[in-house]
């Protein structure tokens, strides 16, 4: 069984030194990255705020928030990489920015056929075995509430050289009803180029550039395929 | 009164890191934060719909007091959509018939394993913001979702046009240095007697 996201989304998340003050709609929009009519909702917008210690900017398609220390950029809506554009983008202006880490997110809400198979994904994650020696299940009732699996590209008797991680998430969905949520956080260190003594951000928008795709697609495949295995159906792809 | 910047302690940041900011808020507008850690997900931070139900969520904390109410990431109740993905397909620009008012254009399909096959767009569904961008070679994307909002379901259509940034004058100015030192290399081709 193929099973579709109701809801999938993505963020990128640039650690870094920035001035939120920057970030204006206007700014975006001088260099090409915001249309005429998304700069004029984003400005119209509740949420649009121009300060020192943070900005943020939200369109019909994307949410960008910049503190001192972080850049996040959300998508909005249906997924497109135009969400990938714009992080690009912003960051390709920033030549002179450090960034030493950047997160390429991806997050699914996944509607469960029924509630027995809602409770079976999270048996089959956090067995209960366990937990009901301690707890009875005549009056208990254990659930899981949050699993984070980190995955390192090494075998476990090697150590990683770079801190570079992916970190799977899984909950009950708050937005969908016997839903599960699905996020992977494909983390990326970014370390300082001494010989060329400018800011690393265009090499971030490059990463982001070549793997931000991939992830997404990746990101689909482990989720659907984590759900499959959980109710013992085999990968879908 | 909301105080200066807080920073929650022995949280490393990371690539969706915690952080919690909060500042005078100017007239007029809210005040943004974001909170991953001290039991606060990407979830929570994306979905939560309001003030109350984020104070639950962390009813210990003892940085709490200093959290602005609204968060610029909690959409109301009614603003939050659910958009299916149904297909995204990444498009370009072959040429632009300005007699039909289309474009032909060639579509890949990000979601399966379809061809990549080649069509034409009616301009009327490129937004007025993106009409300078139509040229050959110009990348858009045609997204294709299925939206539930406020209990009803709609079929939606996106189109949007890749947006890069503008050259500044440096790069401007070393692309035609690196032209000069090109054409300073090239030498005419003898001609065979």
């Amino acid at each position: 069984m193929r099973y579709t996201a109701e809801i999938f989304g993505s963020t990128i998340v640039a650690v870094g030194i920035f001035n939120p003050a920057m970030f204006s709609v206007d700014m975006l929009k001088e260099n090409g990255l915001l249309g005429t009519e998304d700069a004029d909702l984003a400005r119209d917008q509740g949420s649009y705020v121009l300060t020192r210690q943070v900005s943020t900017v939200e369109t019909e398609w994307v949410r960008l928030q910049v503190l001192e220390n972080q850049l996040l950029i959300m998508s909005k809506g249906a997924l497109s990489p135009a969400v990938r554009d714009i992080a690009v983008g912003i960051l390709s202006l920033l030549s002179y920015t450090n960034i030493s880490a950047v997160g390429l997110n991806f997050f699914g809400h996944y509607k469960m056929s029924s509630r027995a198979d809602y409770h079976r994904v999270g048996d089959v994650f956090a067995p209960k075995t366990i937990w009901n020696d301690i707890f009875p299940t005549e009056n208990h009732n254990t659930g899981m509430e949050t699993l984070t699996v980190v995955v390192q590209p090494v075998r476990r008797d090697e150590t990683a050289v770079m801190g570079n991680v992916k970190q799977i998430t899984l909950q009950p969905s708050k937005l969908i009803s016997d839903g599960l949520f699905l996020s992977c956080n494909d983390h990326h260190v970014v370390e300082a180029d001494d010989h060329t003594k400018t800011g690393t951000a265009e090499r971030v928008a490059r990463l982001i550039e070549a793997k931000w795709e991939p992830s997404w697609v990746e990101a689909g495949k482990l989720f659907e395929s984590l759900i499959s295995k959980a109710l013992g159906e085999g990968s879908p792809c | 009164m909301l105080k200066s910047r807080v920073a929650l302690p022995n949280v490393p940041l990371d690539g969706v890191g915690a952080v919690f900011v909060t500042q005078e808020p100017p007239p007029g507008v809210r005040v943004a934060w974001k909170a991953r850690e001290a039991n606060w997900s990407l979830q929570d931070v994306a979905v939560n719909p309001d003030y109350e139900i984020a104070k639950r969520q962390i009813p210990d904390s003892p940085l709490f007091d200093v959290l602005p109410p609204p968060s610029v990431f909690a959409p109301s109740p009614g603003e939050i959509v659910r958009s299916s993905l149904i297909q995204t397909w990444e498009g370009t620009v072959v040429r632009v018939n300005e007699e039909s008012h289309a474009m032909e254009v060639h579509l890949n399909a990000k979601i399966g394993q379809v061809p990549e096959h080649a069509g034409e767009i009616d301009l009327q569904w490129v937004s007025e913001q993106d009409k300078d961008l139509v040229q050959p070679g110009a990348v858009f994307y045609l997204t294709l979702s299925r939206r539930v909002k406020r209990g009803s379901v709609e079929n939606n259509q996106e189109l949007r046009f890749r947006r890069l940034p503008s050259w500044t004058k440096r790069q401007m100015a070393q692309v035609e240095q690196d032209a000069c030192m090109l054409l300073s290399k090239m030498k005419a081709k003898p001609i065979a007697e």
